[in-house]
């Protein structure tokens, strides 16, 4: 629980934009959360980190682009996103490549935001 | 303690909700209580009404309408993630004209406002086939 008495929230983001729904489903349900007036953070992770890239173009496999509205998710007041600094390392990334400012974090970071978090969703 | 329990797999496709329903029956036989159970992601095909287990198969969605008539509980499926799937109520059936309905009847269709609300009023949220 928050300081506020509102529950945290932590959403993990995991798997990459298109071979399966868990990224375009997690969005969903990280939205839903954001209409609840609660403590929001998300965290991409491991292939996750892929959905804030910033070169996605989902048109020659005729899938609609729904990693756009990760970006969108400071309009519905969900501010506190983060990448895992070891995702991007892994894959020759940085934050430069993102499609929005967000801030990178070290493993112990996220495993102190995991361990504090009331309720964890891992999408 | 209260639990929600959510569930993302498929029956027949993934562990994911065998392992939540002896979960689900492991947590009421501790004297647990189950504030929802969510089926999202592939997991809403648990509420299909219309799927058929092979002999000697467990059969999920039988599995779950009896705990629900048991212990009371609340089975809801996300209803967007339900539609695009295939399991449907009878009005939604009439409303996008398809030829039957789809949605077991201890279930229910409802908004991703359940699973939030689940975590607000349980201590455990513990998820079954997460990404």
């Amino acid at each position: 629980m928050s300081e506020t008495g509102k529950k945290r929230l932590l959403y993990l983001i995991t798997r990459p934009p298109f071979g399966d729904a868990y990224g375009a489903e997690g969005l969903d349900a990280v939205l839903a959360a954001a209409v609840f007036d609660q403590d929001v953070e998300v965290i991409f992770l491991e292939e996750g980190v892929f959905q804030l890239s910033k070169n996605i173009d989902p048109a020659p496999i005729a899938m609609k682009n729904h990693a756009k509205g990760f970006k969108a998710l400071p309009i519905y007041g969900v501010e506190k996103i983060f990448v895992s600094m070891e995702a991007l390392d892994k894959f020759a990334l940085s934050t430069d490549d993102l499609s929005m400012p967000v801030e990178a974090l070290e493993i112990d970071a996220i495993k102190e935001k995991m361990a504090t978090a009331d309720h964890i969703f891992s999408f | 303690m209260k639990y929600t329990i959510v569930v993302y797999g498929a029956p027949f496709s993934s562990q994911a909700p065998y392992s939540a329903c002896q979960f689900a029956k492991a947590v009421l036989a501790r004297g647990h209580s189950i504030y929802r159970i969510f089926f999202y992601h592939d997991g809403v095909l648990n509420a299909s009404s219309l799927s058929i287990a092979p002999q000697d198969d467990a059969y999920l969605p039988a599995e779950w309408a009896t705990l629900k008539r048991e212990h009371n509980l609340d089975l809801v499926a996300c209803i967007g993630a339900s539609v695009k799937r295939g399991v449907i109520t009878p009005s939604e059936a009439e409303r996008y004209q398809r030829s039957g309905d789809s949605l077991q009847s201890e279930f229910e269709l409802s908004g991703l406002g359940q699973l939030v609300d689940a975590a607000l009023y349980s201590d455990r949220v513990i998820t079954f086939g997460a990404g």
